[in-house]
């Protein structure tokens, strides 16, 4: 195992509670770009570390990336099937807008395995090895999903860009159908 | 984009938690974390059942009717305040704290003046105990492959003293390796699971992936909501041999055995406890489910119907998401000859083993909940010596509610 665990003991909720709900937010804030929304998403994932921390403790940074991600892909679904209001008020102090759709687009197209390793290795930026523990795998193959999965994302998100150069619009070429 | 440039996506301000965050976070987390304690047996489901439906006044006819008893007398601890099926009065709600050994078999109920059929596995065993001064339910699930010295028989599982010697000899092992007393005794079969689940308008599970047992015949449409009907919803609380799709199709199989078991069995009681306890149940329903209960169970020839009936009024007036506990003794795994057995960790197992004792000491329920939030194994010492995953952390291929929280119909 490639655990670093404190010779302490397993480290308590309040010790990582930082770091977790830094990397919550972060990986939360990639993917919906409103803080109100990222700040929402980071306690919600924070408050269910809480409340299961003996068996999340061990590999609380996957656990804790892989619940924010289900978390803010939700939230993406549940908005997006109403008819969007063109007038809504976009809360995004980076921009970046269009980029975090492609994201968002290009992350659901991956197998779910795949899509795991990329948004614990690449959105919340986790080692190789936290990312192989969390996920109950070996080094190598996160080594080989994750890039399987980059060169995937890559393709899906040079298409969306190309699409969007030739005045296609994301979602016919995202969805191919209405 | 670039992929390489995710860091762009950021927020420009840096993210700080601040105390409003940490308190939102508190808040919500104590909320979550109760609503995993209310994880309730499938036996406890059915003992909730019994706890509704005697509640519609359906004692009368539990009293007329030929419900199977089991002469125990010279095995359970006798209670003081015992109440007696004599007099007409309302039952009066218990004085004292009361055990009850709760089990599940595969055994199909005997006919009147058969002999209780025991030669048979078991699929669920636990201790429910009802305590009214501290207005709780506090359930303790067995591993039946728990190793236990069965008096007169040697070192054994624990479910083999059920297939030998019946619930006497269960309640002289447990007593005599658990030491905690066990007042009255109840057994419900698969059959009646079953029913009362149909009954019940089956139950709503979120699983993980496609899932399957090849030996209940246990099948899943996965990943997302599946509806379980009776003979579904058994075939998944039976299963010691759960195995999972994997991308390529080939099958994983959940290394936990009897303990993924008792965690799923944990998840379909937490199901169904929540649907019955959210149903309006009509008096003819109530009816076709005492029916079952009735066909379906034996209790204990010292357990005054009346008596029961005081208890179950009792219970019914709880808030059960507050006050019911669900515990499994920590133990770790090993193996005696040929067999993969599971050893008691008897120094962390008192504490837990505490809550079923009279008398216990300071509540260890309190909001730290380490304790009671246990299912399995505690601590880092208990993994060492088990397979992969280690047995406190069985795979959560079946969910009382999907990932995002919300509940699947049932």
């Amino acid at each position: 195992m490639h655990e670093t665990l404190p010779a302490s003991g397993p480290p308590s909720f309040d010790e990582r509670f930082d770091a977790l709900a830094t990397l919550s937010y972060r990986v939360a804030y990639r993917m919906v770009g409103s803080r109100e929304d990222a700040r929402d998403i980071a306690q919600e994932a924070m408050a269910r570390a809480y409340a299961r921390w003996p068996k999340v403790r061990d590999k609380a940074g996957g656990w804790v990336g892989q619940v924010t991600t289900n978390l803010a892909l939700d939230l993406l679904r549940r908005r997006s099937r109403p008819v969007p209001a063109p007038s809504e008020p976009v809360s995004d102090p980076a921009g970046r807008t269009a980029e975090r759709a492609d994201l968002v687009v290009a992350l659901r197209r991956l197998p779910r395995r795949q899509r795991d390793v990329v948004v614990l290795r690449y959105l919340a930026d986790l080692p190789e090895a936290e990312v192989a523990s969390t996920l109950g795998c070996t080094a190598g193959t996160v080594k080989q999903h994750a890039h399987r999965g980059l060169a995937a994302l890559r393709a899906s998100l040079e298409l969306t860009t190309t699409a969007l150069d030739e005045g296609t619009s994301i979602e016919t070429v995202a969805k191919g159908a209405p | 984009m670039n992929i390489d440039d995710l860091h762009e996506l950021d927020d420009p301000d840096p993210f700080v938690p601040d105390a409003t965050f940490r308190a939102a976070v508190d808040t919500r987390g104590r909320r979550r974390r109760r609503r995993h304690r209310v994880a309730l047996g499938v036996v406890g489901g059915a003992t909730t059942m019994l706890v509704l439906v005697v509640g519609f006044g359906g004692y009368q006819k539990w009293r007329s009717s030929q419900v199977v008893r089991i002469d125990l007398a010279d095995r359970l601890d006798p209670r003081l305040g015992a109440v007696s099926d004599a007099g007409q009065d309302p039952p009066p709600p218990p004085d004292e704290a009361i055990n009850i050994l709760v089990v599940g078999s595969d055994a199909a109920m005997p006919g009147e003046g058969r002999e209780l059929v025991t030669d048979v596995r078991t699929d669920t065993m636990m201790i429910v105990r009802a305590d009214p001064a501290a207005g709780t339910i506090a359930v303790l699930s067995l591993p039946r492959d728990l190793w236990v010295a069965i008096p007169d028989h040697g070192m054994e599982r624990l479910n083999t003293a059920w297939e030998t010697g019946g619930p006497a000899l269960l309640i002289d092992t447990i007593k005599a390796n658990l030491d905690v007393p066990i007042n009255h005794f109840l057994q419900v079969d698969g059959q009646g699971f079953q029913r009362i689940v149909d009954q019940s308008g089956g139950s709503g599970v979120w699983a993980a992936g496609d899932l399957r047992d090849t030996s209940t015949g246990f099948v899943a449409d996965g990943p997302g909501c599946v509806h379980l009907d009776g003979a579904q919803a058994l075939a998944l609380v039976r299963s010691r041999h759960l195995e999972l799709a994997g991308p390529n199709g080939a099958w994983t199989s959940d290394p936990t055995g009897d303990l993924g078991r008792i965690e799923r069995q944990q998840v379909m009681g937490l199901v169904f406890a929540s649907s019955l306890l959210d149903q309006d149940l009509s008096i003819t329903a109530a009816d076709d489910l005492l029916d079952t209960l009735i066909d379906n169970a034996a209790i204990d020839n010292t357990w005054a119907i009346r008596d029961m009936a005081g208890l179950l009024r009792w219970a019914q007036g709880l808030d059960l998401a507050e006050n019911l506990v669900m515990t499994s003794p920590p133990v770790r795994g090993g193996h005696a000859g040929q067999a993969a057995v599971l050893y008691l960790e008897t120094d962390a197992a008192q504490p837990v083993l505490d809550l079923f004792r009279p008398t216990p000491p300071a509540a260890s329920t309190d909001d730290t909940g380490t304790v009671t939030t246990t299912t399995g194994a505690t601590g880092a010492a208990t993994t060492s010596t088990l397979p992969a995953g280690g047995i406190s952390e069985g795979p959560e291929w079946v969910l009382a509610t999907a990932p995002d929280g919300t509940r699947c119909p049932s």
